[in-house]
């Protein structure tokens, strides 16, 4: 716990300080946010705590930024998903605790006034988790300024940690990870690295249709080779439980829509999202969400939102795989059966125009609450409780630097 | 259907015209696509993690051995 406050407040301290310190000569500006998840469903519970804080400097056509966010989580975990009738998983569930972090740097360099070139890396850390992930993009934005083309591209290099029993042992034989100990360590022996790697493309069309409406079309094309499966999760198998076994390849295809509409009579701005995907695991999901943004006065506005979310199940989803196998895969993740979601919130924020060296200011107080609803997954014999998560977050970001100077 | 697409956006880029007064609304960040996205990150950060379809566009930062 000392190494781990001594390692967020080093971090925090080196990308504020580095952040300030450019921009005193140059535009930039700096944001820090904390966030708090909290889970409820029936006695089980998850609390995540988040901070971030982020640097970014201007210097001409180039704009770097250097961030680091943080993850602590404590959650109930349940031993075997699915075990047997005199087995009740959610009384016998543990506590675990962990910490994830991420750094991450960018840059953009304006080579025209339509073209934007994009290059990031991010990398992210647990005790039982790395993560390198470079990436590049490209905008470009028509003369009039009424079409914008964007195009990135992500890859994902991740290492995950798995027990060393596991080398050459059948699917259904496989044991399931019980701690995090001896990850990523050179003297541990029974620990082993799996390897998943990420390709991510997304393109994006965004249209000024009219001067109070815009529209954006997205589409995304995500394929995931490696280890899929969560090392900690165990499935009743009849005779004995086993890691879950995902299949070793997963490719989705995603599209959105947006329109954004300002209201000016109403001093207030209406969006509506639809969002679709498909994976070849068999998952078919659908989201819409409306948004209302009011105007209230003084630098003052108040948002509104609420999304709905559905999702067919994996075609290997089986709540038991005793009486009803699935073919060659098996899972405990709740978030491959059919669910449902839906839920809202509230974002109050406040824009400061700023003065001198202090460019301007803004803070965002963000409260949202989804309910989740599985209701074809079970915990050996006892039907999942239909659980509710809130996530409270507040951001500050100010901009720093020199006003440009007059021709 | 493709080409219909590409007929649709590009009569759509043709016919649009905005003066530079009437960008009045346009330059707010409500009209912004992605201007929220540093203060909507920890709401999708936690869909990410809790429905197997969402956020398609995106990698995951990291893993989670919680159920």
């Amino acid at each position: 716990m000392q190494l781990t406050r001594k390692r967020v407040l080093i971090s925090v301290a080196v990308v504020t300080l580095g952040a300030i310190a450019t921009t005193a000569a140059a535009q930039g500006r700096v944001l820090a946010r904390v966030s708090q998840y909290t889970e409820r469903r029936g006695s089980l519970r998850t609390d995540a705590t988040s901070p971030e804080v982020e640097g970014q400097v201007k210097i001409g056509p180039v704009t770097a930024a250097l961030g680091w966010e943080a993850d602590f989580i404590t959650s109930a975990t349940i031993p075997v998903v699915d075990a047997p009738v005199d087995v009740d998983g959610i009384t016998s569930a543990t506590q675990m605790s962990d910490e994830r972090h991420a750094f991450r740097g960018g840059v953009a360099w304006e080579v025209s006034r339509a073209v934007t070139l994009r290059a990031g890396y991010r990398y992210g850390f647990e005790r039982d988790y790395r993560g390198h992930a470079p990436s590049i993009g490209l905008s470009w934005t028509s003369e009039a300024q009424l079409t914008t083309l964007d195009f990135d591209y992500t890859l994902s290099i991740d290492g995950v940690c798995d027990t060393s029993l596991n080398d050459g042992v059948s699917p259904t034989e496989r044991l399931a990870l019980a701690n995090a100990n001896g990850c990523f360590s050179d003297r541990s022996d029974n620990r082993v690295t799996q390897s998943r790697v990420a390709n991510l493309g997304r393109f994006s069309l965004t249209q000024v249709l009219r001067p109070e409406v815009i529209v954006q079309l997205a589409a995304s094309f995500l394929r995931e080779d490696g280890f899929l499966s969560s090392p900690y999760r165990e499935v009743w198998l009849g005779t004995l439980a086993a890691q879950e076994h995902h299949p070793d390849r997963r490719m989705r295809a995603a599209g959105s829509a947006e329109v954004r509409i300002a209201l000016e009579d109403l001093r207030a701005f209406v969006a509506l999202r639809l969002d679709a995907s498909h994976d070849d695991w068999g998952i078919t999901s659908g989201a819409g969400t409306l948004s209302w943004t009011q105007k209230l006065g003084a630098g003052f506005r108040l948002g509104f939102r609420i999304r709905g979310y559905t999702q067919s199940s994996a075609a290997f989803f089986s709540d038991d795989y005793v009486s009803n196998p699935r073919g060659a895969y098996f899972t405990g993740d709740r978030e491959l059966s059919a669910m449902h979601a839906w839920g809202g919130g509230l974002r109050l924020s406040y824009r400061h125009p700023g003065a001198g060296v202090l460019r301007g200011f803004r803070a965002v107080l963000l409260a949202d609450a989804t309910h989740n609803q599985y209701p074809a997954f079970r915990y050996s014999n006892n039907r999942v409780p239909g659980g509710a998560y809130v996530v409270v977050s507040l951001l500050v970001e100010a901009e720093l630097g020199r006003a440009p100077e007059s021709p | 259907m493709r080409s219909l697409l590409l007929i649709m956006t590009f009569t759509c880029v043709s016919c649009v015209s905005v003066a530079p007064w009437e960008r009045e609304y346009l330059a707010d960040p409500a009209m912004t696509f992605g201007s929220e996205e540093a203060e909507d990150a920890p709401v999708q950060h936690a869909r990410d993690y809790r429905e197997g379809g969402a956020n398609a566009g995106a990698t995951r930062a990291g893993g989670c051995g919680c159920n």
